[in-house]
């Protein structure tokens, strides 16, 4: 029996229907990781040059966790918290002899995207090189609602073993020893937290 | 008529016909990117791997490399990274106590991957709790580079670096909640 030709015609439609239907779906994904692509890159270029603007990219409710159990590390909550952090941390550079970003790896799906970079620098500790990788999640108005920093621990390790030693040195040399005890941290040294730096539970 | 409707195909198909060098589309690598990374964290999830179910997740040429509190380390080849991360999971847990993992997020984009998760687990001194954030590079369908930067504290901890940390100041004696 030969199907009528509005039945096929019918059955033509509504599998191009649908078929659409999903290819408008994968393309609102695709375009929604594009753009977040974009403010991902534009975001990288703010925070490479040192760049103050770089909190326009932040929401009002932004939350962002350092994971480490140093002084730094845990939940900033607020937009405040994690200006400060940021200033704390460009406060131990010596900004004037440069500070160079290599962005090496950039991941990005949907309002999700991610970032390994590579810094150098001169930290007032010493020469600073060191890897990042950042996790963001980004809101409809295209702002980071939440950053995860996660950095190497290698430099700020090499730091302290080297403040130790000097430490150590000062005590076995007659007339050198300094108040406290050997290893304590001196202020600016990562190690201590500065008074008042705002954190909140997440 | 057929002419017509060939058309219409081409217009409904062509926003992913997007192709890359080697012939696929960004949304083929991605979707095999994201099968060989669940299967890989599945095996990862498991206490009794093999090296066979272990390397076949490589690259020949891979090139893994941790931040560690006690410096950077890279392998250079799965079988010398087997050698190493295989005994120090066996001398670090307790695999009576099957290990589990919060908070996944996997992101997948073409041949690139990372994951950032929080994992529990027993040692055979007590809780363990990381965090952890990795990032994949993939080639041929096989991790290709690995770059991977965990808790310092907790991770450390348990990696028999606690000495080092303490007398750093770093360590508080205290788990990551």
């Amino acid at each position: 029996m030969k199907t009528p030709t509005i039945v096929k015609n019918l059955a033509h439609v509504s599998l191009m229907a649908v078929s659409a239907f999903w290819v408008a779906v994968a393309t609102a994904e695709a375009s929604q990781t594009e753009q977040t692509r974009a403010w991902t890159q534009q975001y990288f270029e703010r925070l490479s040059a040192a760049d103050a603007s770089v909190s326009d990219f932040w929401a009002d409710d932004i939350v962002l966790f350092v994971n480490n159990h140093g002084p730094w590390g845990g939940h900033y909550g607020s937009k405040a918290s994690v200006t400060q952090y940021y200033r704390d941390m460009a406060s131990m550079f010596d900004l004037e002899k440069g500070l160079t970003f290599e962005l090496l790896q950039t991941v990005v799906e949907g309002n999700h995207s991610s970032i390994r970079f590579r810094v150098q620098g001169q930290h007032k500790s010493g020469a600073y090189d060191n890897h990042y990788m950042q996790v963001y999640t980004w809101n409809e108005d295209g702002k980071l609602s939440r950053i995860e920093n996660f950095y190497g621990w290698g430099p700020f390790a090499e730091f302290h073993r080297q403040a130790l030693a000097k430490d150590q040195a000062r005590q076995e040399t007659p007339g050198q020893a300094r108040p406290g005890t050997p290893g304590q941290a001196r202020p600016g040294t990562p190690r201590q937290a500065r008074p008042g730096t705002p954190r909140q539970a997440p | 008529m057929r002419m017509k409707g060939v058309l219409l195909w081409a217009m409904v198909l062509a926003p992913s016909a997007a192709l890359a060098d080697d012939g696929k589309s960004h949304e083929q690598l991605t979707a095999e990117t994201r099968a060989l990374m669940e299967r890989y964290f599945e095996v990862h999830q498991a206490n009794d791997f093999t090296i066979e179910e272990f390397i076949k997740f490589y690259h020949d040429d891979l090139k893994a490399t941790y931040y560690r509190p006690t410096g950077i380390f890279t392998f250079t080849s799965a079988q010398q990274y087997y050698d190493t991360y295989k005994p120090e999971r066996l001398t670090t847990f307790d695999f009576d106590y099957k290990p589990w993992t919060v908070s996944l997020l996997m992101l997948v984009d073409g041949e690139n991957a990372v994951t950032r998760y929080v994992a529990h687990a027993r040692t055979k001194d007590g809780e363990y709790h990381n965090h952890y954030i990795h990032m994949y590079k993939v080639r041929d369908g096989k991790i290709v580079e690995f770059h991977a930067i965990t808790n310092p504290d907790s991770g450390a901890h348990y990696l028999r670096n606690r000495k080092f940390l303490t007398d750093l100041g770093l360590y508080k004696g205290q788990d990551q909640p």
